[in-house]
């Protein structure tokens, strides 16, 4: 313990019980809109809530990426460099164009494609 | 319902009453109302307003919980807001100097003699401690009435433990001039 402490009772705001608990009373009935509010945020219901504006601005990130990556699929340009990346692989055009196609190369064809890779 | 939560650390209590707990924030409350309250009279001087600033620090602590990032330290975070709001408290008060200082006169409510003395030994305090600097008020207040340690004090003030202890020093020494040993010693009879 201080020897040199000053007593401050007087001020002490806890010193009258009841008084005390009015104070504190007060303080938590102003809190009282503030704390049921944070409850109800918390609510699982509130959570799923809280949840579906980012839930929703993902599923539209998501769309959009699909819709991009669908539309290029689907270009004909993206066969074009398709056919370039072959070609630039070292794939001989006319094979690329068979590998491609629908229909197997004829003889002919092969026999034209390794000519050209000599 | 505060009595379930009273041994539970600050930094739980915090993350319960983050979720609307009322037990919980009242028990945060009810620890730390006497640090909240010397340091609103360190600032506005007085115990009346002091008790008006707290309960304003308070309602507003709640509703700014989540900036509390330490909340194992949530009396130093609670205590930065209630200074903030006793400075705003005197700034108004500065703006509306046509209002009487005093507020309604506590008298009406004292019930007895022993109250009315009380309430003697309560202005003639405030009355000495208004001669004090902030610093000096908040920290004999923290360690004479709330019982803090030097070293809370500082970390709490921002202050090293030095000088947390030379301002107690000073702020006593003033006091003890002001008041007089006779007078410090009938308070702590009182």
């Amino acid at each position: 313990m201080d020897d040199g402490r000053i007593d401050f009772s007087a001020l002490d705001p806890t010193r009258d019980q009841d008084r005390f608990d009015r104070l504190v009373g007060s303080i938590m009935e102003q809190s009282a809109d503030g704390l049921a509010s944070r409850r109800a945020s918390t609510s699982p219901l509130m959570q799923l809530v809280n949840w579906k504006r980012p839930m929703l601005a993902a599923a539209a990130v998501i769309a959009m990426i699909s819709v991009g990556v669908l539309w290029q699929v689907q270009s004909p340009e993206v066969e074009e460099d398709a056919t370039g990346v072959a070609e630039a692989m070292g794939v001989p055009s006319l094979l690329a164009q068979g590998l491609r196609g629908d229909e197997m190369p004829t003889m002919a064809e092969l026999f034209e494609a390794f000519r050209e890779i000599q | 319902m505060a009595e379930e939560v009273v041994d539970i650390g600050d930094a739980s209590l915090v993350a319960r009453a983050r979720r609307g707990n009322s037990a919980a924030y009242e028990a945060l409350v009810r620890r730390h109302y006497r640090a909240a309250y010397s340091v609103a009279v360190g600032v506005v001087g007085n115990g009346m307003d002091a008790e008006d600033v707290c309960q304003d620090a308070f309602v507003k602590a709640l509703e700014k919980l989540e900036d509390c990032r330490q909340p194992e330290k949530f009396v130093a975070w609670l205590l930065q807001i209630v200074r903030n709001r006793a400075r705003n408290f005197l700034d108004y008060r500065r703006v509306r100097t046509a209002q009487p200082l005093d507020r309604i006169s506590v008298a009406s409510t004292l019930s007895s003699d022993r109250d009315a003395e009380r309430s003697e030994l309560r202005g003639a305090l405030e009355k000495a401690l208004g001669e004090l600097s902030e610093v000096q008020r908040e920290v004999v207040l923290l360690h004479d009435l709330e019982g803090w340690k030097h070293r809370e004090i500082g970390e709490t003030l921002g202050l090293s433990e030095g000088a947390a202890r030379q301002h107690l020093f000073a702020a006593r020494r003033r006091l003890r001039e002001l008041l007089g040993d006779d007078a410090v010693k009938e308070y702590s009879n009182g």
